[in-house]
């Protein structure tokens, strides 16, 4: 009996440990965000409530227009995260459902481009982008990542799960295939296609090297790029930390109301 | 780790231009077409873009001074300044922009790229832009030392814009309690005196420190010593770079006798974080810290009120301080004569003297204009601001030879990663001194000959 208390207490302990290591660099933004130099440098880490200010946030919102560039991500996160969702629904559909030949060696190409590094691609990524005229447009952000493995691996391990016999009653019902996607496979796989959007569009919102590169100016920027400029050259100060909670806040959002389909599509892969 | 892939990606992407302007016959810094006179502005509006990398404080006052340029010119020309990223990114970004035609008219760049740069050859030397418009920039107003760095073979390349000097900074109450002279500070034997002194007198406090993970700092106590980084002669006369040279007399003195601060626990090692030597020196553990002048901000913020701002400690006569910062380059290729001399307009105008003092007090970079010395507005700031009058004092005075201007070649970033690895077990005392030295030598002498063949010399 008290070996199983015992075994709980550390449980507990060791979890509490964890979440103290996991959350101190949050907490640490947060802290710093909203208090004054003074205090930071002092290494005051339990803040004292009358010192906390607004003025570091405001601050980072005067140096750059981060606001603006919010919009600019967000329509980003939309078309982007939007675009895999369908074409990565599309391709896992054809992969796992219609027999044809070579759909084994098609979904190995797909998985092996997941061995490519982006970076690797981003030169003549650009060249095209900038032949197609679209350099500098917030199009151009999202234009290359409208399809990526990833999801499609996801999806089609959700839709394998989906019993073959209903597809092909459904079918013989006289139903196409985007019916069948749409109507029973999509539904089925709900979980997962919210794993797989929450995956892009973390991806989207976190994209910084490549957004750099295809656009020009600062109001065709996305939030990242705003938030680099806040940081080049200076020491992190409170603007900082301040800008970077700005940009994290979303995230932060999504991973909190998300987490168990995350958890559950993480799940998922391993089965 | 997203920047060590996108450090790759730039050596890789930096060489693939190397190849293709090699391929074209466009290597070198040499240009066919003549820099534009003052014929090429007509009177049409020219708009110019211009890519940079200062974010923060620095990059605010940069607007405003475009914004001025662009409220003032009679020659209706409108720059459109905009960040790139830091100044890793910008190149990276410069790099593909080469390939698909979309250079900007005007590119800063630091310090370590200019090597890069000159090679690339896609950008008309600022001494030839000068040359051609007397009635613009005048060179000779600019300081020596921050000429000599941006020079091949006397020859301007690019102008310098924001500059920064090395300071060694110190806590007076400290020193004073430990007994030592500031006067004793001037060599880098009397710094290393002084700090085992300090050490000893105070057993809590560090004598000393530096940002050891900066491999600009090995490049500091070289020019400190009077001799070239990279053979011959850093690249500066008509020869390539061809190695690293950590062995010269002096220079071996300088390394020998800072590394035994470290490794008898007389300095604080930083580790691979460069903020804390900063934090340890603001907040009294340690007592003399060699940092960039960039870092007065950075002290004054803290609160830390006390200390003062020296020279960089010398080990010869000949020897002095080495800049950092970064410098404005003029696209040639792909940018025709009247986008080019617009492009000089702009330069004009950041580096003239009521710019330059503007953009100094804004940022805490030190004016390159010398004539900024002579305003009685500058004269008043630097009264009140005895550590920024000790960083132009130095700067002033620094001498401009081969040793001061640093080593010139495209292979420099890579050189001082290879510098860093090494030297760090040497500090922390886990390789001796020479084998680090050897090391670091090796790994440079192969960065050097790969990138010296993809040039194609």
């Amino acid at each position: 009996m008290t070996a199983v208390t015992a075994g709980r207490a550390l449980r507990w302990v060791a979890l509490l440990v964890l979440c103290a290591v996991v959350a101190f660099p949050t907490y640490v933004t947060l802290a710093t965000a909203f208090l004054p130099p003074r205090d930071v440098a002092a290494g005051a880490l339990l803040p004292d409530p009358s010192h906390l200010t607004l003025d570091n946030v405001t601050n980072a919102l005067d140096a750059v227009p981060l606001l603006h560039q919010y919009l600019v991500s967000a329509a980003v996160v939309v078309v982007q995260a939007g675009a895999q969702l369908v074409t990565a629904s599309l391709a896992a559909y054809a992969l796992v459902f219609p027999p044809w030949r070579g759909r084994r060696t098609a979904f190995a190409l797909i998985f092996a481009t997941l061995a490519v590094p982006g970076e690797s691609v981003v030169l003549p990524n650009v060249e095209t982008v900038s032949a197609l005229g679209l350099r500098d447009t917030v199009l151009a952000v999202a234009l290359p990542y409208l399809c990526v493995a990833y999801p499609v691996f996801l999806l089609r391990q959700a839709f394998s799960t989906f019993p073959r016999e209903v597809w092909e009653a459904t079918r013989l019902d006289g139903a196409g295939h985007l019916t069948c996607l749409a109507r029973f496979v999509v539904p089925i796989a709900a979980p997962q296609l919210v794993t797989a959007g929450l995956w892009s569009a973390l991806a989207a919102w976190n994209g910084y090297f490549w957004p750099l590169l295809i656009t020009d100016s600062t109001e065709h920027r996305t939030v990242q790029v705003g938030l680099a400029q806040l940081v080049a050259g200076e020491p992190p100060t409170g603007v900082v930390y301040a800008g970077t909670l700005v940009v994290l806040l979303p995230t932060l959002v999504l991973v909190l109301l998300g987490h168990r389909f995350l958890v559950r599509g993480l799940a998922a892969r391993l089965t | 780790m997203l920047t060590n892939v996108r450090r790759r990606l730039l050596a890789a992407a930096a060489l693939s231009l190397l190849t293709v302007t090699a391929a074209c016959g466009g290597g070198g810094a040499t240009e066919s077409t003549p820099a534009p006179g003052p014929s090429a502005l007509t009177g049409a509006p020219v708009t110019i873009s211009f890519w940079h990398g200062l974010g923060g404080a620095a990059g605010k006052a940069l607007q405003e001074e475009v914004d001025r340029f662009n409220a003032s010119n009679a020659d209706h020309i409108t720059a459109a300044a905009v960040f790139q990223g830091n100044y890793v990114d910008t190149l990276a970004k410069y790099t593909a922009a080469v390939r698909d035609g979309s250079t900007p008219d005007v590119l800063m760049a630091n310090d370590v790229s200019t090597g890069f740069l000159h090679d690339a050859g896609q950008t008309v030397p600022a001494a030839e832009m000068a040359a051609a418009n007397p009635a613009d920039l005048h060179l000779d107003d600019l300081r020596p030392a921050a000429r000599g760095y941006y020079s091949v073979g006397g020859k301007l390349l690019s102008v310098p814009f924001n500059t920064s000097m090395p300071m060694l900074y110190v806590n007076d109450a400290l020193l004073a309690r430990a007994g030592v002279d500031k006067a004793s500070l001037s060599t880098i034997d009397g710094l290393v005196a002084s700090a085992r002194q300090l050490h000893t007198a105070l057993p809590d406090v560090y004598g000393f420190t530096n940002p050891l993970a900066d491999g600009w700092w090995y490049e500091q106590l070289t020019a400190a010593a009077g001799t070239p980084y990279c053979t011959p002669d850093n690249g500066r006369g008509a020869r390539k770079v061809e190695a690293l040279s950590l062995n010269a007399p002096a220079q071996h003195a300088a390394l020998a006798a800072v590394t035994s601060l470290y490794t008898d626990g007389v300095a604080l090692n930083p580790g691979g974080n460069n903020e804390a030597s900063m934090s340890a020196f603001t907040s009294g553990k340690v007592a003399m810290m060699l940092s960039s002048s960039g870092g007065i901000g950075t002290i004054n913020a803290s609160g830390m009120t006390g200390y003062s701002a020296l020279p960089l400690p010398l080990a010869a006569a000949t020897g002095g301080p080495l800049l950092g910062g970064a410098s404005l380059w003029v696209d040639g290729p792909g940018h025709d004569p009247a986008h080019q001399l617009a492009a000089w307009k702009l330069l004009t105008f950041l580096d003239s003297p009521q710019a330059q003092e503007r953009f100094s007090h804004a940022s805490g970079f030190a004016p390159v204009n010398a004539k900024v010395d002579d305003s009685p507005t500058q004269q008043a700031y630097l009264a009140r601001n005895p550590a920024q009058a000790a960083v132009i004092d130095q700067f002033t005075k620094a001498p401009a030879n081969s040793a001061t201007a640093g080593c010139l070649s495209g292979a420099l970033p890579t050189i001082r990663a290879g510098v860093v690895a090494a030297m760090d077990g040497a500090f922390a005392g886990r390789t001796p001194l020479d084998t680090a030295i050897t090391q670091a030598q090796d790994a440079a002498a192969t960065a050097i000959k790969n990138y010296n063949e993809q040039v194609g010399r």
